[in-house]
């Protein structure tokens, strides 16, 4: 992204504060965490692209996956409001991220035997909950302007139970307004870029892959503030 | 069933920070030979500038969609796809030969099984490009090609599942939009390429796969 020449740089106290969020975030299970500037962060159009060709199953399925949610174009000026952020990952092992026909299981929303689907589930729960809790603890600290992006779809994670998003179903209330967040990919955030520029081994996971072809997955989240 | 065209690497490379130049340059040239041994009549490397608009063809797909289907006529009213298509630095042009005295089917069903074939393979080897380009490192890939999804893969079915809200593709691992549901003028593009007019004119099975 351009860096726009008018925004102020973030203040000692500020940047003080969000390395209390990113030690937070190690400390509640986070295997990584860095604080970046907002300026860093990769939007890119095709990102959004990807949920919708082909569309996966989670495309148009709660009100912030593609076609719905904040366009690429959104993202910016969000992003551009923001100084700075806390991007983490958690790290899944691969044999459960990328297991043999977890794709399908994901799809169907029906428990393996192996356990993958609860486990990933977990994995998944906690990016949300790093980024809700990281979002309160900057509130408290006087951060009012904050904005979270987590990973996948928040209606398999937050509302797997329920049929439909509440939000696509006559516009009633989010069951889950504080919790549910965007995920990066569905903002148009280029997440794999982002963890490959701050060092983390992101490794592309594809339905044809196999836990031996790769080290590891990796779910991602983020909270910028302004 | 997944398709098994090209292996998966025994062993996956991480993404890379930034896009070697060099590297992306070697690659699609790799990919396009691929896509020959595909079974492509031919196959070129192309530059977002390469490609020809034609804002009224997906119009066109409004105006007759009886067969309608997920990407035909594709809807994204908060995205871009010209946008998302310029922000790609290469990727690959290719056709398959027609069979001959094949009709252009338009969006609707195909009857030849062996007519259907050709649209089959051609979206086959534009998810197996995709597919390696993905596992090279190019995840952002995303490949067209020609004729209604639905047509070629879901004939029998009562509709498009993947029309139903929180329903995916049945074929996501074979099916892709058409170059002209993204506005892309295959025809000029094939002229402009200037490749022998008797492989394939009307159907024009063409497909195009954006690498990085």
């Amino acid at each position: 992204m351009e860096k726009d020449a008018d925004k102020k740089p973030a203040s000692r106290k500020m940047e003080a504060e969000m390395e209390t969020l990113r030690r937070m975030a190690i400390t509640h299970g986070a295997s990584s965490a860095r604080v970046i500037d907002a300026d860093t962060i990769p939007v890119d159009p095709r990102v959004r692209f990807k949920c919708m060709i082909p569309k996966c199953y989670m495309s148009g399925r709660c009100g912030h996956c593609p076609p719905y949610g904040y366009s690429a174009e959104t993202t910016r000026e969000i992003v551009n409001a923001c100084k700075l952020g806390v991007f983490f990952h958690v790290r899944v092992d691969a044999a459960i991220i990328a297991a043999k026909n977890i794709g399908d299981v994901i799809v169907s929303g029906r428990a393996d035997d192996a356990g993958n689907l609860l486990s990933l589930g977990g994995h998944y729960m906690l990016v949300y909950t790093l980024v809700h809790m990281l979002r309160k603890k900057a509130a408290d600290m006087g951060m009012n302007q904050t904005h979270g992006f987590a990973a996948g779809c928040c209606k398999d994670v937050l509302c797997f139970l329920s049929k439909n998003c509440r939000i696509l179903n006559g516009g009633d209330q989010c069951r889950n307004p504080e919790m549910s967040v965007p995920s990066l990919e569905s903002a148009g955030i280029d997440a794999f870029r982002l963890a490959a520029r701050v060092g983390w081994s992101v490794y592309p996971i594809g339905g044809s892959c196999e836990p031996r072809s790769v080290k590891r997955g990796m779910l991602m989240g983020m909270v910028l503030a302004g | 069933m997944k398709p098994e065209v090209f292996p998966v690497p025994e062993e996956i490379a991480p993404v890379s920070a930034e896009t070697d130049p060099l590297n992306l340059e070697s690659d699609v040239g790799r990919l396009a030979d691929n896509a020959r041994e595909l079974g492509a009549a031919e196959s070129a490397v192309i530059s977002p500038e390469d490609i020809v608009f034609n804002e009224s063809l997906p119009e066109t797909m409004r105006t007759d969609g009886t067969f309608s289907s997920i990407h035909w006529p594709p809807e994204y009213p908060l995205d871009d796809l010209k946008e998302a298509l310029f922000s790609f630095r290469k990727g690959i042009f290719l056709c398959i030969r027609a069979e001959p005295g094949m009709p252009d089917y338009g969006g609707g069903p195909i009857a030849d099984p062996v007519h259907r074939d050709r649209y089959r393979k051609l979206h086959e080897i534009v998810t197996a490009i995709e597919s390696r380009a993905f596992y090279m490192g190019y995840y952002l890939a995303m490949g067209f090609a020609a004729g209604n999804c639905r047509s070629v893969f879901c004939a029998d079915a009562d509709r498009c599942v993947a029309m139903t809200r929180a329903k995916a593709c049945r074929e996501p691992y074979k099916s892709r939009p058409s170059m002209a549901a993204a506005g892309m003028d295959a025809a000029q593009m094939f002229r402009k390429a200037g490749w022998p007019p008797d492989i394939t004119k009307d159907p024009l099975l063409t497909g195009i796969v954006m690498i990085a």
